[in-house]
């Protein structure tokens, strides 16, 4: 639901629950993603904990819409609190450095002040500004 | 890491079937959204995607079957490439699409 600023969670989703829960059920492993022959990205599983690599960042380009950083970043705020109800983290990394950090494991200092949750972990600004460059389409 | 433009709420029962009915339809047609946004960029770059799974173990978990039978909890481990390639054929009157996926264990 696009309401109010930026897309909510409904608290009775099952759809995100889902998601918390069949993200937990991957106990461990990876699954290399390549795109015309190159590293796109990685997903690395283990035990609850799960990481997206961005390999090759350019290749997930995103159209703009009408929501900004801030409200995505209250969208991912809900989005993580449901994974740590299923006691799953979800982290993000740029070319092996980590981006920002979701759910469970997530130990956020400054950018609480931004997104008021204690499920979201902004692990780099740089790297964070670095990745919404890259997502940008062109 | 496509818009997600659907909508993620549900409804506590109180709507009406007519609602129920138009949100479906909005949510088909996001969906269809995505995935034409999808076909495009795989058809516009000429674009293969190859997954390779290297030993990610899935845990089913343990479920009711019929007649309120408990069905035993598994544990998959999945190993292989699926590989997906999509190219446009151009025909006399419209433009069609196809999709192939191949997979390596």
């Amino acid at each position: 639901m696009l309401g109010n600023k930026h897309l909510h969670i409904d608290p009775a989703d099952q759809l995100s629950d889902w998601l918390g829960k069949a993200m937990r059920s991957a106990s461990r492993g990876t699954i290399a993603i390549d795109f015309e022959g190159k590293p796109a990205a990685r997903i690395t599983a283990d035990n609850g904990s799960i990481a997206v690599n961005l390999l090759e960042p350019a290749a997930f380009k995103i159209s703009e819409d009408e929501t900004g950083l801030f409200d995505k970043l209250k969208t991912a705020s809900e989005l993580a609190s449901r994974l740590s109800d299923n006691s799953v983290t979800l982290s993000f990394l740029r070319k092996d450095k980590e981006v920002v950090r979701l759910g469970k494991g997530a130990h956020p200092t400054l950018s609480k002040l931004v997104t008021r949750s204690d499920d979201v972990q902004m692990s780099s600004v740089r790297e964070f500004r670095k990745l919404k460059k890259d997502l940008k389409a062109g | 890491m496509y818009p997600m433009k659907y909508a993620m709420t549900q409804d506590s029962g109180g709507t009406t079937t007519s609602s129920n009915q138009q949100n479906m339809q909005q949510m088909s047609a996001q969906w269809a959204e995505i995935i034409g946004q999808l076909f495009d960029r795989l058809t516009g770059k000429g674009a293969s995607v190859t997954y390779t799974f290297d030993n990610l173990v899935v845990d089913i978990p343990r479920a009711a079957g019929p007649n309120g039978r408990e069905l035993g909890s598994a544990q998959w481990t999945i190993n292989g490439k699926v590989v997906i390639t999509a190219e446009a054929h151009k025909t006399e009157e419209t433009m069609q699409g196809t999709a192939s996926v191949s997979t390596a264990a």
